[in-house]
Order: structure tokens, then sequence, then C-alpha cells
């Protein structure tokens, strides 16, 4: 791969990043009164230590570091500055403070939520990578066909439905009428476990239901993508190449239009990353599982800023992360990219 | 009467004709695509109901005019049964469909007019300008958009307040409405983009320009109904999109609950603790809508696209 | 120029030869059962170049390739697309025949028809027949036909940045018939794809190269490396030369020209460009509106046009040794093939056309010089011509004189030698010779 494209590749997701930051400033200082508001509420609170506490936090300098005022015309320069300030803290790993519980920092709430998340949601992209691709490159290649008629239509349905109305059905029947599985949450409260093993079971179980959802969740749209991708090369001139060489139907899509298929589809599941994040919030608030999600809810409902400017700078991060790998992993997968 | 003007209206009617003929050629494929069929049917009957819920199950009811008991499963008198709070089902389902599609409605005109003014002038004014606004397209498709949507819904209702109404519909859905529209236009952009990059090349453009007429005019009378046909497509599967989105915010609790969509009233169910308490008759109402109306504008999105983007024509 | 190496008894290899001590280690079962060797075949009436064993209902006494009025249809929602109707015509051993005419009369459709490379909505009609070494191919089921793509029949494809997949290397594009196909190990088949790329003046580490890192005069060499992998009976080149620029096309001729004269190929060679069929092929035939209007040896055909079709097309084409000033069209265009014409599907645009031409269907007449056309201008009689059945055209062997000296063939190099690649490796020694290279 050329060193220039992984520069050029590597700048551009630098330069999203901090987009976002500063985008992540500005809408929070877009909020009224904020965030004096909620540092200052004590009324009883004197001027001089109002002041010290606008001094501490730093609220007293200046927002950008280019003030114009028009009446009367002049502009300023403030080195010093609250975007400098929130950019640099926000790079050393300071995200700020909860509102909600207890001043804790951020990075720690959402620390302790991040594994249920990554678990639930990696694992829910291999199983649809899999089986998506699977049914949508059949689909494709037999377009009209039995497989086709069948899986197109239950991919379609399945893409129709937000996450959560997924997982009601399965809580129904899987939870309540079956009792196979548990309804919520991550591990059985109040448990103890004898062995590794047994908590290992249990969290197994609590696992089933919320990462069948996001599975369904993704299958139906990557079986889609994958579907009219296939539908693609079957017209280019390399598989009819490939059939005149007398390869068998199976071979010429396993070796000829797959491989070509999957290109765009690594762009697409990186940028699909996007609204499976979206998805597993909403499924994780069905099942009760302690992620992100359920994290991300909460501090909606009290309004917890800081938190859920930890959530989405972290995500967007992710996202522009996995653009950067997908980008990354086109180039070695398109010799016409790599050199 | 001149022989210009005489041209002019033989030109004229030679257009009409033309378009006739090729509605009626859209109309043949449209009616060929069993899909797309199935989904404008299905689009029909919603709308009806959108459109006048009241004449189908009488007005809203609110938790002081439920008419039946707490949760109860579906009878004869609520065939759809009754929610926590006594409300009859299919009068909300029915009433979730005009917000549902209300909110979806808006936001996607609101997605278009942004995509296509964004995508048209970047293809077609091109150089610098175009480098922007392309640089803003991607950031934009880059953005976990929906997580973006999370914070910025609960700020602009802090700023603008949970009570304000604007043009008669309440500032939340408004924000919804807002919300969808911001994160979504960056794909129909780049798709109107790469069209009018390819109109652009296209000789009576060249021509037109020579003639004399201004960047505005040709954007207005040589690109633009060139791109409608993409735009039309695009708009019904954005509608998708956006009914999707909208529930998904409700359901998360960004929704209105004085003005109950799907998305909401699944909230709702949840908040009852629906699922647990084996209460499919409050669940299955409302997602069963959803899913049939982001099914049906997909039906009838990829019908269109298949029949009038130039670019999956050439599929066999 | 006019070769027509082939079936004359005088020249065939003694019973025993190469054609049968080359065979080694075949090969999957699949292609044993199909492959077995027919014991008349020893007797080396198709030997040719041949490196691999004749197929078991092969006919010894049959032409290397018969086309038996072969009407392929297409089936659209406004009704059906008669792309080939009834389309007759020999191929013999070590010929190479031309298919010209202008765009949509059905040459690419006859060749694609030949291995059924057809999109789903053709059909190969009833009374069609395809018989290589006399096995008739329509019958066949996909799987049956398998067998026979790229091992009997391979293709050089327009384009080859198209033709060739994006996303792998070259000689693996190239190895992969070898493997499948021949059942060669993977080793052997990367090293015989090596021997083939220098053979087309390609040195054998660019093999590793992807497609689009080629130039498109390489890309075309790799692409005929890849015709010639399985050493099959016949290869199509489907306007092979059209995509490049004219410096390159004449190399990639030159390449072809030379291939031939050295592994002694096959050659139906499709193009719109009458100078490529004049400078390569021994014989040409013209199709108009999926029928044959006129066949025939090349040097017939390029002086004595008879077919009013030939005359124009020769007419309207750049020839280096004419008169450029005096360049001609043909007025209108091809008729649609769903409702073609009455009688003679040319009359419309024919300068010459007469009032039996939109009422009867021209019958196929023969000229002592070997000459087949369709066309009334010439009824039975005139000039010595009668009509000629199928059965006829199909029994026409080439006028002996035509057969040059069977030395041109590489197929002698004597027995234990290293199979296949040995017919390369003498043609390698040639193509560096030629200070071929990247």
């Amino acid at each position: 791969m050329g060193g220039r494209y992984v520069v050029r590749k590597l700048l551009q997701a630098v330069l999203t990043i901090f987009a976002i930051v500063i985008l992540n400033f500005i809408l929070f200082r877009m909020m009224p009164g904020s965030p004096e508001r909620i540092l200052l509420r004590n009324p009883y609170l004197t001027a001089e230590k109002r002041a010290e506490v606008r001094h501490a936090w730093g609220l007293d300098l200046p927002i950008l570091p280019l003030t114009v005022s028009v009446d009367p015309p002049a502009a300023s320069i403030n080195p010093d500055n609250q975007l400098f300030h929130y950019v640099g803290s926000t790079f050393s790993g300071d995200f700020g403070y909860s509102l909600k519980f207890r001043g804790a920092p951020v990075t720690e709430v959402i620390g302790s939520r991040f594994w249920p998340t990554v678990i639930l949601i990696g694992l829910g992209e291999i199983i649809s990578i899999l089986v998506g691709l699977a049914i949508g490159s059949l689909a494709g290649w037999r377009r009209g066909g039995l497989v086709d008629r069948i899986g197109s239509g239950i991919s379609l349905i399945l893409y129709s439905m937000p996450y959560f109305v997924i997982g009601f059905p399965l809580i129904i029947i899987f939870a309540g009428i079956l009792h196979w599985f548990p309804t919520s949450g991550m591990l059985t409260t109040a448990s103890h476990y004898n062995t590794v093993l047994d908590r290992a079971f249990d969290f197994g179980r609590h696992l089933v239901l919320p990462l069948a959802t996001v599975s369904l969740g993704l299958i139906g749209g990557y079986s889609i993508i994958m579907r009219s991708a296939i539908i693609e090369t079957r017209t280019e001139d390399y598989v009819t190449t490939a059939r005149a060489k007398g390869l068998t139907d199976m071979r010429v899509l396993r070796d000829h239009a797959f491989p070509n298929a999957l290109l765009p589809m690594v762009t697409i599941i990186a940028i699909n990353l996007g609204y499976v994040v979206a998805g597993a919030i909403t499924a994780e608030i069905v099942f009760a599982w302690p992620g992100i999600g359920t994290l991300t809810v909460d501090a909606l409902a009290t309004r917890d800023y800081p938190v859920l400017q930890g959530v989405f700078l972290l995500l967007s991060t992710t996202v522009v992360a996995a653009n950067l790998v997908a980008d990354l992993v086109y180039g070695l997968l398109d010799p016409r990219v790599r050199s | 009467m001149s022989v210009g003007a005489r041209a002019e209206r033989s030109f004229r009617g030679e257009r009409l004709r033309l378009r006739i003929r090729s509605a009626q050629t859209f109309g043949r494929r449209f009616l060929g695509r069993g899909d797309g069929v199935i989904g404008l049917a299905i689009l029909l009957v919603f709308a009806v109901l959108a459109i006048a819920p009241e004449l189908f199950v009488g007005a809203l009811e609110r938790a002081t005019t439920g008419s039946g008991g707490h949760l109860r499963p579906p009878t004869a008198a609520h065939i759809f049964g009754t929610d926590e709070i006594g409300r009859d089902m299919l009068n909300l389902t029915v009433h979730g469909a005009r917000i549902s599609m209300t909110i979806g409605l808006l936001a996607t005109l609101i997605t278009i007019f942004v995509g296509a003014v964004v995508g048209i002038v970047a293809g077609f004014v091109g150089g610098r300008l175009d480098n922007v606004l392309m640089r803003v397209t991607d950031f934009f498709l880059v953005l976990p958009t929906f997580v973006l949507a999370l914070i910025l819904a609960p700020v602009i209702l802090d700023i603008v307040g949970l009570e304000a109404e604007v043009l008669g519909i309440r500032a939340t859905l408004i924000v919804i409405v807002i919300v969808i529209g911001i994160t979504s236009w960056a794909t129909t952009a780049r798709i109107i983009r790469s069209q009018t990059l390819s109109i652009r090349e296209r000789m009576f453009v060249d021509r037109a320009r020579a003639i004399g007429g201004g960047s505005g005019h040709i954007m207005r009378r040589h690109i633009f109904p060139n791109v409608i046909n993409l735009i039309v497509a695009q708009s019904v599967l954005t509608f998708a999109t956006a009914v999707f989105t909208e529930t998904t915010l409700s359901f998360i609790g960004l929704g209105d609950p004085r003005a109950p969509s799907w998305g909401q009233i699944l909230s709702a169910a949840e908040g009852a603790g629906a699922p647990g308490l084996k209460a499919w008759w409050y669940i299955a109402p409302p997602a069963a809508c959803v899913v049939l109306v982001v099914l049906a504008f997909t039906l009838v999105g990829n019908a269109l696209d298949d029949i009038l983007n130039p670019k999956s024509g050439t599929r066999r | 120029m006019m070769r027509v190496p082939g079936s004359d008894p005088a020249i065939e290899p003694p019973a025993g030869g190469p054609g049968e001590e080359r065979i080694e280690e075949p090969v999957d079962a699949a292609t044993l059962e199909a492959a077995s060797i027919d014991p008349r075949a020893a007797t080396g009436r198709v030997l040719g170049r041949r490196q691999w064993p004749l197929p078991k209902q092969a006919d010894p006494d049959a032409p290397l390739l018969a086309v038996e009025n072969l009407r392929t249809h297409f089936k659209l929602q406004r009704g059906w697309v008669q792309a080939v109707d009834g389309v007759t015509f020999r191929l013999n051993d070590g010929e190479a025949l031309g298919l010209a005419g202008e765009s949509g009369c059905g040459k690419t459709t006859t060749a694609l028809s030949l291995v059924r490379l057809l999109p789903s909505n053709a059909r190969i009609r009833k009374g069609s027949a395809i018989r290589l070494y006399g096995i008739d191919l329509v019958p066949k089921t996909e799987a049956q036909l398998r067998r026979y793509r790229w091992r009997e029949v391979s293709i050089v494809f327009q384009g080859a940045m198209n033709a060739l997949n994006p996303v792998r290397r070259i000689r693996d594009q190239i190895a992969e018939p070898i493997t499948i196909r021949l059942g060669e190990p993977k080793d052997r088949a990367l090293r015989r794809a090596g021997e083939l790329l220098e053979l087309v003046g390609i040195p054998r580490q660019r093999g590793a190269a992807y497609p689009h890192e080629l130039s498109g005069g390489m890309r075309q060499r790799a692409m005929i490396a890849m015709a010639l992998a399985c050493d099959p009976a016949i290869i199509i080149g489907d306007e092979p030369t059209t995509a490049l620029d004219v410096m390159v096309q004449a190399q990639i001729l030159e390449l072809l020209e030379r291939l031939r004269r050295e592994l002694g190929l096959s050659l139906i060679l499709i193009t719109h460009d009458l100078s490529v069929i004049a400078e390569t092929c021994d014989r040409a035939l013209i199709m108009y509106a999926g029928k044959v209007a006129e066949e025939g040896p090349v040097s017939r055909i390029f002086s004595a046009p008879r077919h009013p079709y030939t005359q124009k097309l020769l007419a309207s084409f750049p020839n280096i040794r004419a008169d450029r000033r005096a360049l001609d069209t043909i007025p209108g265009s091809p008729p649609s093939l769903i409702d073609p014409p009455t009688g003679c599907r040319f009359h419309p645009r024919c300068p010459s056309a007469m009032p039996i031409c939109s009422e009867v269907v021209p019958p196929e007449t023969v000229f002592a010089d070997g000459v087949r056309v369709a066309c009334h201008l010439y009824p039975p009689g005139t000039d010595g011509a009668r009509l000629i059945s199928v059965e006829e055209v199909l029994a026409r062997r080439p006028a002996s004189g035509a057969v040059p000296a069977v030395s041109t063939r590489p197929i002698a190099t004597g027995a234990g030698a290293a199979g296949a690649t040995d017919a390369v490796g003498a043609a390698v020694d040639a193509a560096s010779s030629e200070g071929l290279s990247a």
C-alpha cells in the first residue's frame, strides 16, 4: 500500500476527530446558561466565591481564540481561551465529570459500561456479517431463485424493523412464555458463582437474546447490500471470462464475483457502524443490558450532558477509527488502491 | 399568429405529448413491479389513516379520556386491547399514523431540500466550492448521526423550551424533524452531486451555456429536471429512514408523550413493562405499523430507483 | 498469408504420434471420463498441435468444428430477437476464420453460442447443431458443457481490462483453468502460467502483477496467454484488438499471427475491422442481421466480393492500399431482429434490390472458387454458381492448393518430453529472439 495513501487517510481521520471535538464544544456552549447554570445553582454563593469558582473552571476566559465585536469594531486574539482548554483537556483524556454520578469522572462512568457494549456489538457484527453476506451472495447470484425470494423477503422485513421491535417478540416468546432465557440484565442479580464457568454460563444466557436482536437487526441490511453488490458483478466481463473458463457456478461466485463484491462491503460495514451503535442502544434498553446504550438513555433523562458528550465523543471517534481501518483494509483487498 | 409563436406552440404540444408518453411508460413499468405496487397500496392505506384518523376511531384518547380497563387484552369493544392507563390501542395506533407520518414527511422535505441543493450546487459549480461542500458532506457521512441526534435533541429542546410551538406543531416534534434533517442529508447530496456531474458533461448544458443562460438558470432549467427522478426515488427511501429514526428517537425518550407517535407508544409500552407482562397487544399494533410503513416505503423506493435511476437501469 | 493447415491426410503424423504421447498424468476423474482416448483418435486425424486426448465420443472423420443451422434467439418483453438465424459454417483444424459484419449482426452471439456463454434469456433453437470433433454440444447440459469450456474452446475477450478480474494476480488467473480443467497441481500450473506469459512476450515475473498494473497491450497479451492455458482446440478472438491503439493493435495481431504459425492455432476472429481479417485469416464469413451473407477464402472475398453487403462493407473501410478519399458508407442501419425484413434481410438497404428480394429468402449458392453467397443476384447457373446444401457446406474441405507445409507446427519435439510445456518452451525461444519484452 502506498505510504501516501495511508498518510492521507490518517490525516483525514485526525481532522475529522478534531472537528468532532470542536463540534462537541460548540454544542456544549449552545446550551442556555450552561455550564454556569449547573455549577452555580447555589443562590447563597457570594460574588467572590462565584468568581473564584468561575476562575477555577476557566469560565472567566474568553470562549474563542478570536473575539470580534461589531460595535465598536474591534478584534482581539486570545491565546488563553476556553476552546483551547477544552480541546487540550479532551485530548489528554479528561472528559469532565458526570452530573448524575456524584461527580465521577466521565471516563470512569463510560469505562464501566464499555465492555458489555463492545461484546454485544462485536459478536453481533461478526454473526450478521457472516450470515448476511452468505444470504446476500446466494440471493444475488441466483436472482429470482428460491433463496432470493425467501432470503430477500426476510431480509427486507428485518431491515424495516427497529432493533427494539425485533427484541420485544424475542422477550415475549423466549423469556416470557418459554422461560429459556432471562428477560434483562447481564448477570443474575445477587447470585453467587462457584466457578468462573458458572459465571460465564450465566452471562451467556443473558447474552443470547440481546445478541440475537442485534444480529437479526443487522443481517437484513447486510444481505440486501451484498445482494445488489453481487448483482452488479454478474454483468461484469470478468465473470463471463470465469464462466468461459468452465468454472462451476459456485466457483465463479466464490473466486470471482464475491471478492469483488466484498470491496464495497468493507466501506459500507464501517459507515454502518454508526447506525449499529444507534440500534444497539435501543436493544440494550429493551434488555436492560448495562452498556453504553442504557447509560446514554439515563444521561438523556437526567440531562447529564458531560456523559452525553463523552459518549458522543467516544462513539464518533470509534466510527471514524472504524472508517480509517476500513479504508486501510480496502487498500489491502483492492490492488488498484494499493499501488 | 407569428410563425415563431406557432412553432413554439407546436413545440410545447410535442413536449406535452412526450411527457404523457413517458408518464405512461413509467406507469406501465411501475405496475410491472409487484413489490412496488404492494408497497404503494400499503402507503395509501396509511396515508388515509394519517389524514383523517378521527373518521375511523374518534378523537385521540388521553389519560383522562381512556375508554377501557388497564392493560386489557383484545376484546370485542377494544379489538387491539388497552394500554396501562385505559386508552384504546386501536385509537392510539391510528392516531400514531398521523404523528409518525407527519414527522417523516417534514424530515424528508428538509433532508431532500438540503441534500439536493448541496448536491446540485457542488456538482454544477465544482472547483473549490465543490471541494468544501464535499468535505462537509463526508464529515456528516462519517459522523454517527444518530448519536449526534441524541445530544442535539435535548440541547435544542432546552433552548426552545418543552412547551414551545412552531406553526402549531409542538417543538419536541419539530426538534426531531430538524435533527433527522441535519443528520441525513449527506447521502442525498452525494448521490445528486454525482448525477449532476454526469449531466453537466452532456452536450446540452454546454449549448445552454453558449446561448447565455446564467448558472442559476442552467441549474433550474437543465440540471434540476434531470435529477428530479433521482430526487423522487431518494425522497421515498429517505421517508423510510425518517420514520425509522423517528421511531427510534421517540423510543429512547425524545418523543412527546402528548403526541403519541408509534415510537412513543412503544416507549410507553417499554416503560409499563409490557414485554415482561407478555402484553403483546400493547406492542404489536404500533410495531407492525412501523415495520409495514418502513417496508412499504423501501419497496416503493427501490422500485422507483430501478425505474428512474439511470445508474441502476443497467442491471439485467 | 494463405495457409490453411489442417486435414489433408498426406500431412498426418504417424499413428501413435505426439497426440498420444503427450498425455501425461491427467487429470481429475471427471475430466478423465470425458477425455478417455478413442482408439481411432490415435490414428491422429485431428492431431494438430493438440496436447490432450480427444473426448471419448469424438469422431475422427469429423471436421474440427461444424456449426449447422445455428439459431440463437433472445427473449425480450417485446418478442424474440433472432440474433443468429440459421448460420452454417465449418472450421478446419489449424484454420483461421474471420467473422465480420456491422455491430449487432450476430457475430459475437455466434461465437459465444459455441460454448453457450449466453445471457439467461438466450435460447439455442431446435435444429441447431454445434459439432466439435463430431460431438454435438447443443444437447449437452451445463455441467457437461463445462468440460469443453476453455479446455476445447477459449476466448480472448475485447477489452482485457474488464475481462480480467481486477483483484487477482495475472498468473493466478492464467493458472486457474489449468488447475481446474486439467487438474494440474497449483505449483505446476503457476509454472506453466509463467511459460505462457513469456510465450506472449511478458517476462514471467510480471505474472505477479494485477491487471491495472499492466498497459493495455500487455493486458491483451496476458489475456491471450490465458486463452492458451489449456491448449484448446479453438481460440475465439472477440474483437481482440478493438480497444487498443493502432501501434499496439499491430503488435497484438503480430503476436496472434506468430502464435498461429508456431502453435498452429485454430482461430475464430470476430471483428468489424476487415483489414484485421485480411491480415490474419484464411477464410472470411460475412454476416448480416443474423445470417451468412458471404463466405469464402479471404483472397477471393477481398478481391472479388459478390454480395452487395460485402461490397459495401469493403468500400466503407479504409484500406492502406486504397484511396482513402473514396470511403463509402452504407446508408441506413441494421434492422430490428425482433421483426426482421422479409425475404433477404439486407434488401431495405441494398443498392441492387429487386422485387424478389423482399419476398424470397435467397438460397445459398456456391462458386467454383469456393465462395458461398446468399443473394438473389447470383441464382444457380450464373458464373457457374450452384445451390449448396447445409450438408455440403459442412462436408467441404479446403481446396488442397491452399494447404501449406505442415512443418510450421511445433508438435514434434520427440517422445518423453515434458508434456505441454514443450511446445511452449520451443516457442519461448522464438519469442525472446523476437525481442519482445515489457
